[in-house]
């Protein structure tokens, strides 16, 4: 942008243009090397997570620092699969997460779909109460959801573990969001063609909400699989844990002397890989965040 | 195949607001009719209705001999073209030409015969397995067609279904949709702004305006016989020019005094007699001037503002000494940009007399020049006449 | 309206739409019903009631002590208000500190990764990935670089200085500064003063040490997510104003100052209301790392909450603390509504009618 070249001075106005391509440069390095401070200080915790979980005790204490385990061992991972239950837990995450994944996505968008288009009184009432439970903090739920739990005879089952978390208004409001957004005329032309309510959902609906739907999926996958409190006021047998759960007590210590941090960053590590996956798979789309709507 | 009926119906939406007023008009079976109209005329609402996609306010309307009114979309045998087209974008072109038949229950093998037979009168046979994003625009717009005639309805409803194109594939959509229905013979109802498409595909024509039809008939007839100043200024193009003319009785005949030229009017039209004294709104069409010959009969006199060459004709923008009719009707009737821009200039005054701005075709061969004086020759066997107050055609 | 008196006789165009539409909603409805709405309301009942977790709280065994709970926390000296005011002190320190930090390092992270420059990608990632990862995961990992002979301390022995003992350490970080200077001990007036069961000396004691280590980790987690929000908003931004405002001869900073705050005002509104509504939440970290410790200068009113319930047995001292956190939440969300508000802002009902459409025609 050389707007400020005057007609008459070129040669000042090549040296300031020099100058600025100069500065320009410069300015360039310094928010690199910024950038890449930053990156360092959010990064070197997990690797340190990881090389520590490949030591000794004696070793993470001494060295907390050392990037090269000496001696570098598996005997952190080979305790967490035979002194503790880590694939009970793995199991229960699992059962968990992908439960209240799945059913996630399909409750939310058909209630998404029908806030969205289906035509029926009570509508407004029906969304503004998802909206107002949408502003209760999540904190103040845990008594509540225990004693209903409970009450309902649901305590220290899958059931009471999965069904409550089934809640997700902030994922039935973008499910609205998103079929708000698509054009109504395809809905329209599939009316003409003779498809029911639910085939137009099913059929015509759901394919084009697939951003939409990935969305839920990541969010809820993430959410569940993460979640602690909940699992600590639905069940509390053992048999129950989850990763998040059974690694918790782990790092209270009830497990006698020693601060055993290799065996805890060896769970922590193990159990943050399936959401790094996922994560690393869905990245673009997390990422690519103006582009996030919907594109046809 | 399947007449569609019009008996009064209205539709008011909650707030009040009034998208079509009772409507009353028959579509024939295997009639080609056009719904025109200015944007918010109701045309769309009117189309909808037939389709089921909105309800009926007031009054029935009857497909063949059935009230429609309370039947669902799907069980009214229609097919429809929209104007974004709404093909299902996760589905193949062979998907979407047969969902409605996959919907219907239609054994696999006939279905794949069907969409088969379709792919060929619509050119896509080669195409049935891409996704409309690896499609132009003018092959979506066939795979619309497509997936309205696999299903072989007594109607098809069209809704703006070229106004995504680009003028030349529309001109040459236009009569491939009208071969198209020609063929099949199938009830059709064609919705569009677009005057000229109104007027080159329609069996018939409907002017609608602010939900009032306005006038329901063969195209010619629109053109030479509008119904008032709403549909005289909206079909044709350029549009009609507008004048006030004071209607005066001259002898045993009557004449019309535009500014300071005088025109005699025919003798075929008693009606007019009841106007003499007052001011009526006088139509010419372009083609109703021309450099005037010696001793022809009406003559206007004016200054040539600008001309535009189209190859076979010319059109000179002739500036005259008289009154534009700038009623609501005419203006709402000009939908042209060109035209709007004229408008601007059809408000000027000179010397605190009235200027209007009229439009001549003239032959190619005329020698006209802008800032030329030129006399123009009125063939009076073509003038329109309407009512100034309630824009009516004045009768024969 | 005629035609709502048809659709109730006969299906009509659009069919059984209004069952389909309660259909599709019902799953939905009754999971919030059952979880969400008769909870709470079983929950209001507790905190009104001296009930101790035999038998159902509907049953014999809990008794209507109307206020008596909140009067028990709020009024009445004793332990439990002690520790109540004292969870509230340590979290509105966190919140106070967490929330602007967590903004501003946010915005800061935002600007930086929304050029065009080569690796951004890899930036994003970088610093959006502690985001993902659970709290449970991130705390120990915490515990770890914290602990008194871990990665930081060992930092900080190359740099010559000794760490303290972080998690371990009790002190109010207001009151280590004090210290410095040689105020060690209150003056009498904030030392026989209390509030909530806790002096006016001890309120004004800052983080402590070990709740530092929690501010820290609050940054480090959720920087990231609000990094996203601010990088979308900058990127919904313009570009012609940043380039108008170039050529106006606009520096970097005055342009940021000037223009892309002003512009993402709404955004750092959402970002400072979900802070906050976030910080007065914490429970998983305390739950993993602490439980409270040291000194209770770790509690926090979520983690008080759910310990006086489930392992002391006070439902409905739990039940009071968790509806006066709600409270908390509600204020803290409308004084920031209040104080974010743009000057050109519309009152809720007036932009209602502004949004009427002239008419619905086709």
């Amino acid at each position: 942008m050389s707007s400020a070249t005057a007609a008459g001075r070129p040669s000042t106005a090549l040296r300031s243009e020099a100058s600025a391509a100069r500065r320009r440069r410069v300015g360039k390095l310094v928010s690199y090397g910024v950038l890449a401070a930053i990156a360092i200080i959010y990064v070197f915790p997990f690797v340190i997570a990881v090389v520590t979980s490949f030591k000794t005790d004696p070793d993470a204490t001494q060295n907390p620092l050392s990037l090269a385990p000496s001696p570098a061992t598996t005997g952190a991972f080979r305790q967490l699969y035979q002194d503790q239950d880590f694939l009970l837990w793995l199991k229960n995450s699992a059962i968990v997460t992908l439960s209240v994944t799945f059913l996630r996505v399909f409750l939310d968008s058909l209630a998404g779909y029908a806030l969205a288009r289906l035509r029926f009184r009570g509508r407004g009432a029906a969304f503004a109460t998802i909206v107002a439970v949408m502003a209760v903090p999540g904190v103040v739920l845990l008594i509540p959801k225990f004693l209903m739990i409970r009450q309902l005879g649901m305590y220290d089952t899958y059931y009471g573990m999965i069904i409550p978390l089934l809640v997700d208004a902030a994922g039935v409001f973008i499910m609205k969001n998103f079929f708000e957004s698509i054009p109504i005329s395809v809905e329209e032309s599939a009316r003409i063609d003779g498809a029911s309510i639910f085939r137009i959902y099913w059929s015509i609906v759901l394919p084009m909400a697939r951003p939409a739907l990935v969305t839920i999926f990541i969010l809820s996958f993430q959410g569940s699989w993460n979640e602690l409190a909940h699992f600590i006021i639905s069940a509390q047998s053992s048999g129950l844990n989850t990763l998040t759960k059974g690694v918790a007590q782990l790092a209270s210590g009830q497990l006698g002397v020693g601060n055993r941090y290799p065996l805890k960053l060896a769970a922590s590590v193990l159990m943050t890989i399936p959401v790094a996956v996922l994560f690393f798979v869905f990245q673009r789309r997390i990422m690519n965040v103006s582009s996030g709507a919907v594109k046809e | 195949m399947a007449a569609i009926t019009f008996d009064h119906v209205s539709k008011t939406y909650g707030d009040g607001f009034r998208a079509v007023a009772d409507l009353d008009l028959e579509v024939h079976d295997g009639e080609f009719v056009v719904f025109v109209g200015p944007s918010g005329c109701g045309k769309t609402t009117a189309l909808r209705m037939i389709a089921g996609l909105e309800e009926i306010s007031e009054g029935e309307i009857r497909i063949g001999e059935r009230v429609v009114n309370n039947l669902p979309p799907r069980d009214r045998d229609v097919a429809m073209v929209f104007q974004n087209y709404a093909l299902y974008p996760h589905m193949t072109v062979a998907e979407n030409i047969g969902f409605a038949l996959r919907m219907r229950k239609v054994p696999k093998a006939e279905a794949r015969k069907r969409i088969e037979d379709t792919a060929r009168i619509i050119g896509l046979a080669d195409h049935l397995d891409r996704k409309p994003r690896q499609l132009s625009g003018g092959q979506r717009q066939r795979v619309a067609m497509g997936r309205a005639i696999v299903r072989e309805p007594r109607v098809f409803l069209m809704d703006e279904p070229l106004s995504n194109l680009d003028a030349k594939l529309r001109v040459q959509m236009r009569a491939e949709i009208s071969r198209i229905q020609r063929r099949l013979r199938v009830t059709t109802v064609y919705v569009t702004h677009d005057q000229v498409e109104a007027m080159t595909m329609g069996d018939r024509v409907a002017v609608l305006r602010r939900g009032v039809l306005q006038q329901f008939d063969a195209p010619q007839r629109l053109y030479e016989r509008p119904a008032n100043l709403f549909v005289a200024s909206f079909i044709g193009s350029p549009a009609m020019n507008v004048l006030e003319a004071t209607i005066e009785r001259n002898g045993d005949g009557l004449v019309g005094r535009i500014g300071a030229d005088t025109l005699r009017l025919p003798d075929a039209r008693p009606a007019l007699a009841g106007y003499a004294g007052r001011k009526i709104a006088l139509g010419i069409r372009p083609e109703g001037l021309d450099e005037a010959a010696a001793g022809s009969g009406g003559r206007l006199r004016g200054v040539v503002r600008a001309v535009e060459a189209l190859g076979p004709e010319q059109l000179a923008h002739v500036e005259l000494e008289a009154a534009p009719v700038l009623a609501e009707d005419v203006l709402e009737g000009l939908v042209d940009l060109e035209e709007a821009r004229d408008l601007a200039e059809l408000r000027t005054e000179r010397d605190g007399s009235p200027r209007a701005l009229v439009v001549a075709r003239l032959d190619a061969s005329s020698a006209v020049r802008p800032e030329q004086t030129v006399e123009l020759s009125v063939d009076l066997g073509r003038l329109h006449f309407f009512d100034l107050e309630t824009g009516a055609s004045i009768g024969e | 309206m005629a035609s709502i008196t048809t659709r109730l006789r006969e299906p009509g165009i659009r069919g059984h739409e209004a069952a389909a539409g309660w259909l599709f909603l019902a799953p939905v409805i009754v999971i919030l019903g059952l979880f969400l709405v008769l909870p709470i309301a079983m929950a209001v009942w507790v905190s009104f009631s001296d009930w101790t977790g035999n038998g159902s709280p509907l049953g014999a065994h809990a008794h209507w002590v109307g206020l008596a709970n909140y009067r028990h926390l709020l009024t009445t000296p004793g332990l439990d208000q002690n520790n109540f005011g004292t969870s509230l002190r340590n979290n509105l320190y966190y919140v106070l500190f967490v929330v602007p930090v967590q903004t501003a390092v946010a915005l800061f992270l935002a600007v930086l990764v929304n050029r065009r420059v080569k690796l951004v990608g890899f930036f994003r990632t970088a610093f959006y990935f502690p985001s993902v990862t659970s709290s449970v995961a991130i705390t120990i990992l915490f515990l770890f670089l914290f602990s008194p002979t871990g990665v930081i301390n060992k930092l900080l022995s190359y740099l010559g200085a000794t760490g303290p003992s972080w998690l371990y350490d009790p002190r109010g970080l207001f009151h280590v500064v004090l210290g410095q200077f040689g105020v060690h001990s209150p003056p009498s007036s904030l030392a026989n003063g209390f509030f909530l069961g806790v002096s006016y000396w001890d309120w004004l004691s800052g983080p402590s040490i070990a709740m530092c280590v929690f501010v820290l980790m609050a940054v480090f987690t959720t920087s990231g997510t609000f990094m996203l929000l601010f990088l979308a908003a900058l990127q919904n931004i313009d570009d012609s104003i940043n380039e108008a405002s170039a050529l106006d001869g606009a520096t970097e900073w005055r342009k940021f100052r000037h223009i892309t705050v002003p512009m993402i005002r709404p955004t750092i509104f959402t970002v400072v209301t979900l802070g906050l509504i976030g910080t007065w939440q914490v429970f998983d970290q305390i739950y993993v790392g602490t439980k409270g410790s040291p000194l209770n200068t770790t509690l926090t009113p979520a983690f008080l909450s759910f310990n006086q319930s489930f392992n002391n047995n006070e439902w409905g001292v739990g039940a009071a603390i968790a509806f006066i956190l709600f409270a908390i939440i509600v204020f803290f969300t409308v004084v920031t509504r209040l104080a974010t508000r743009s000057p050109d802002h519309v009152p809720r009902r007036r932009r209602f009618l502004k949004a009427q459409p002239g008419g619905s025609a086709p």
